[in-house]
């Protein structure tokens, strides 16, 4: 056992060792906006650099356009040398140029453009209310020392605080981000920092509100937004045609520009080594905790899923084996059927996005919530066709002997075929939740910090890719392995039950 | 035992079996009195389970009617699981409970139906044990023993809910010849203790021996129903004589 892990664990590190020696060095070869076509370039999707390079890709000469969830996973695509260049906005371009000394920012510039906040459509009243404190912030120059602190030279020197006569009557205002853009929103010390984190509490403090940032997928903020999941987004978002369509902005708060980011061929490799990689990665600022607390909550949700698993699997393969034998049960039967099918034929990830922002649209409820109900209901219909087809294989004469002396169909299947039909199925369970387990690692899809998560939040802080990665995937085969044990040894016990 | 005088406990009236238009069983009809022995043969695929499983519901008759102790086992009113009860069913695979040692076994459905407390329910266990002459058997588990012993299990398992009558599927036939006579002996004896039992057997020396009433079944029915004397001896029936002839 132990010495399989070892082995394990040494074959990943040599994969990836190679994988980050044996990297040519790609020479840079954008210059100009010119040189773009025919290239690979990289955005991030749903951004305006998205939309301007999207009208390239029209083109004859072959120009391909990489969409990326987050600007830091195009930035880190751009270093490997996947893509040719990076089209993102200006300050988290100078955000990305600093902290990778082999980046370059070009000068042409794309044009300028507005930041606006987002707010549904349906919610007119509020959007006065944000103008009116945007109007009132400006004029106070709260919003400009709100910028300053983050951009330019005098960084850290113009924090903003909440004025002292603030009060929270007004409930609370939910602001929508996506924390991988910085200095817009960004990690530090666990908590979502940045010029736009600082206006949304300068603007719920303005409307006597208390503040929340929920942290998601860039192209998941006007969903939320929409939904009322959150009630403005405020993430760096550019004012475009198609977005005024979903949603409304507010007056602009700032302008931007899209730039472009290349490899500048000149830069002189820094040689880091792994230890003071992993330093980096893990021990300066505590960062090992965001995989701490992401690996807590991925455990959390991985236990209390497996239970409603296991509770919905058993009922619905209980309906179904009740129909099969005894007949009646019609629509219970059928609508165990539907479930089964359309949770089986649609992916787990789409299943938790309709969750959170469907069916949980309109209730305010914890990510760890929606992640628990979406992979339970998941992995039911998974284990109700193992559970099922365990049922199936358990002769007919263990019903009939049983129904014979007199016990019901509930008695016979709790106390005679469900622990055979649990012993024979225990493998193919313990798989089921093995998968469920790295199913889990989509929770980022709706911002919750899973152990995936906080290993981008890690990733988008030190650019560094291999470490978290390695690291991250290092949890998930321990925790498989450690499982694996545990079922062969509780396997091996009821085996010598019967012997 | 030839008083007609013995109460009725199983009353069958006109019953039909059909899957779907493939007729098994049609127009049965016979009475069953407390303390019958009944031997039924008949060539194999001739209804003979069905016949047997009907009289509990584990297969539900298209047609006709079944009273038990003079409840209509069928009317949807009546709970056919406490009807069960009182219908102990022996069976040619034995069907023992693999993941529960022997005295489990016997155990478990008296205390699941709320019969017997655990202690009484124990207590039975062990008197039907030794009755069957496995006690030393109590805490292994089924897989452990021999054919022979498996359906003496089998029969005191059933015996465990004091039931007032026995249906026996051809309890010997899935036996080593030398494991037959262990189980028949156990069936003489409660059939010596008055029980009222329906015994499916290819076994003619049990059928002439311990059964009071023998039952041909042949043609989607009972052909010749009669004390065994006259049934391996003078019956007038061709078929039945044909059938005999092949099997002694
Ligand atoms: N579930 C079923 N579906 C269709 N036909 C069946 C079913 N069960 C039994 N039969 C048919 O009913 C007939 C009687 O079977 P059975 O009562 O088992 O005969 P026996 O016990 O006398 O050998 C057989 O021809 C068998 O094929
Ligand atoms: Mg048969």
């Amino acid at each position: 056992m132990k010495k399989k892990l070892f082995f394990t664990v040494f074959i990943i590190m040599l994969i990836a060792g190679l994988a980050a020696c044996g990297k040519n060095e790609t020479k840079n070869t954008v210059f100009s906006k010119d040189d773009l076509s025919g290239k690979k370039i990289g955005v991030q999707l749903g951004t305006t650099g998205d939309t301007y390079c999207s009208d390239m890709e029209k083109d004859k000469d072959g120009t391909k356009v990489e969409r990326y969830n987050k600007g830091s996973d195009a930035i880190q695509s751009l270093k490997n040398g996947t893509i040719d260049a990076v089209v993102i906005d200006e300050q988290p371009a100078k955000a990305f140029v600093e902290a990778n000394s082999d980046l370059m920012i070009l000068d042409e510039e794309f044009t300028v453009e507005d930041y606006a906040i987002c707010i549904s459509k349906d919610n007119k009243e509020l959007t006065e209310k944000i103008n009116a404190a945007i109007d009132e912030l400006n004029s106070e120059g709260v919003i400009d020392k709100i910028k300053k602190n983050y951009i330019g030279d005098d960084t850290g020197k113009y924090p903003y605080e909440t004025p002292e006569e603030t009060t929270y009557d007004n409930g609370t205002l939910i602001m929508a981000t996506n924390a991988f853009f910085k200095p817009y929103e960004y990690y530090e010390n666990g908590q979502v920092v940045g010029i736009d984190a600082d206006l949304g509490q300068a603007i719920a403090d303005k409307l006597g509100m208390k503040f929340e940032i929920k942290d998601m997928e860039f192209d998941s903020i006007i969903t939320a937004v929409q939904s009322g999941k959150a009630n403005i987004g405020i993430s760096g978002m550019t004012v475009t045609e198609d977005r005024l369509k979903n949603i409304d902005f507010s007056t602009p708060y700032t302008t931007s520009k899209q730039v472009i980011v290349v490899r500048d061929n000149n830069a002189i490799k820094g040689n880091t080594n792994l230890a003071d990689k992993f330093k980096n990665d893990f021990i300066k600022d505590n960062r090992y905790q965001y995989i701490l607390k992401g690996l807590a909550n991925s455990i959390i949700i991985v236990f209390f899923a497996a239970i409603i698993g296991l509770v919905l699997g058993f009922f619905s393969a209980v309906v179904r084996s009740w129909h099969d034998k005894n007949g009646g049960l019609n629509i219970l039967n059928a609508i165990v059927r539907v479930y089964i099918t359309v949770i089986r034929g649609t992916p787990a990830m789409i299943q938790l996005l309709i969750i959170y922002y469907i069916v949980f649209a309109s209730v305010d409820v914890s990510k760890m919530v929606v992640a628990i109900v979406a992979f339970g209901i998941n992995s039911g219909a998974y284990v109700s066709e193992i559970f099922r087809s365990g049922i199936m294989a358990i002769d007919n004469g263990q019903f009939e002997a049983s129904r014979s002396l007199g016990m019901d169909f509930f008695q016979t299947m709790i106390f005679v075929v469900l622990p055979q039909v649990f012993k024979n199925v225990l493998p193919t369970l313990a798989n089921e939740f093995i998968v469920l387990l790295k199913e889990t690692s989509i929770c980022g899809y709706i911002g919750l910090n899973d152990v995936t998560r906080g290993g981008d939040i890690i990733r988008s802080i030190t650019y560094d890719a291999y470490l978290p990665l390695i690291l991250v995937a290092l949890i998930y085969l321990t925790i498989v392995l450690v499982l694996t044990h545990l079922v062969n040894k509780l396997e091996r016990r009821l085996r010598k039950n019967e012997r | 035992m030839k008083d007609n005088n013995r109460e009725t406990i199983l009353h069958v009236e006109n019953l039909k079996k059909a899957y779907n238009d493939n007729v098994i069983l049609e127009n049965v009809s016979t009475e069953i009195k407390r303390g019958d022995v009944v031997a039924i043969v008949g060539p194999s695929g001739c209804g003979k389970s069905t016949f047997l499983r009907m009289l509990n519901l584990l297969e539900m008759p298209t047609a006709g009617e079944i009273l038990f102790e003079g409840t209509n086992i069928m009317d949807k009113n009546e709970n056919i699981n406490h009807l069960r009860q009182k219908i102990g069913m022996v069976f040619q695979h034995f069907n023992l409970f693999p993941n529960m040692t022997v005295k489990k076994n016997i155990m478990l459905a008296p205390i699941k139906t709320k019969l017997m407390s655990k202690q009484e329910a124990s207590d039975k266990a062990d008197e039907l044990l030794k009755r069957v002459g496995l006690e030393d058997k109590a805490d292994e588990y089924p897989d452990m023993l021999s054919g022979g012993q498996k359906q003496r299990i089998a029969i005191a398992r059933a015996m465990a809910m004091n039931p007032d009558v026995m249906l026996f599927d051809e309890p010997t036939s899935a036996l080593d010849p030398e494991m037959v006579g262990e189980v028949l002996n156990i069936m003489k004896e409660l059939a010596e203790t008055g029980m009222t039992m329906l015994v499916v057997t290819h076994e003619m020396g049990f059928a002439r021996e311990v059964s009071n009433r023998c039952m041909f079944f042949y043609d989607k029915g009972i052909q010749v129903d009669c004390p065994p004397e006259e049934f391996f001896e003078n019956s007038k029936n061709d078929r039945l004589n044909d059938f005999l002839s092949s099997v002694l």
